[in-house]
């Protein structure tokens, strides 16, 4: 039912273990993103979500970064093809650990 | 012609002796019911050496669980010291490469947070070959 928090009410908890990341997990396991999913839902439970968006907005997106990790592998795509740019120009030779050869180590 | 004298098969003087043309259908060996308890019995018995052995490899299993969680720091900390170790090297080799690039803020985070963010296989791995991060994120596939 919306509006009514018909299981809080009665203390029963159905089906609530399944819906977020950041709830209780089996054999006590943490999400990989719990830490973000957890801030972002304490900042923004409660306030609606027209203020949500304003000032969850740092939150929401390392949330949906941990989860999709776009800038990261933007950053890395641009630096790879960085990378072959030179190696293909002749300015760089990556080291030894870089291609292959790295010593081993425990 | 009787007064010819040919040479034929003839039965012995006397005749044959006597033919057991009896059937002979002995009632030996087991019952079925026995044979079935047999059957059953063997299975039991099969069933039985197999949990005692399986009680047995489940003993070995937690004393090889035993064995790995006392040896969880150490490798524990053998994998962070090789992570950090993998970033710093990528931090390098990012300043290294990105130099001439205008606008480019080397080891940049991309989360706002300053938490530690565990990194991704693919940002440990990302200047080695390919193989290599294949290697680390398919080549374990199963346990024995």
């Amino acid at each position: 039912m919306p509006f009514v928090d018909l299981q809080s009410k009665l203390g029963i908890n159905l089906d609530q273990w399944l819906l977020a990341q950041s709830g209780e997990q089996p054999q006590k396991r943490a999400a990989r993103c719990h830490a973000f999913q957890k801030e972002w839902i304490e900042c923004a439970h409660g306030i609606g979500q027209n203020r949500a968006k304003k000032e969850c907005n740092l939150e929401l997106e390392d949330f949906y970064e941990c989860l999709h990790r776009r800038k990261t592998q933007q950053r890395l795509y641009e630096i790879r093809k960085q990378k072959e740019k030179m190696i293909k120009e002749g300015t760089y030779t990556p080291p030894p650990h870089h291609s292959g050869n790295e010593e081993a180590r425990p | 012609m009787a007064a010819s004298k040919v040479k034929q098969d003839m039965p012995p003087p006397g005749g044959y002796g006597p033919v057991d043309y009896r059937r002979n259908l002995p009632r030996r060996g087991l019952s079925g019911y026995s044979m079935f308890g047999i059957g059953v019995g063997i299975l039991v018995f099969g069933y039985w050496r197999l949990f005692r052995w399986n009680r047995e490899r489940r003993r070995l299993q937690i004393e090889e669980l035993e064995a790995r969680i006392a040896l969880l720091p150490l490798l524990q900390a053998e994998q962070d010291r090789r992570t950090l170790r993998m970033l710093r090297e990528n931090l390098e080799e990012e300043a290294v490469i990105m130099k001439d690039v205008p606008g480019w803020k080397v080891g940049e985070k991309a989360f706002h947070t300053d938490r530690w963010v565990p990194p991704v296989t693919e940002e440990l791995f990302n200047l080695r070959p390919r193989e290599e991060m294949l290697q680390k994120k398919f080549g374990f596939q199963w346990y024995v």
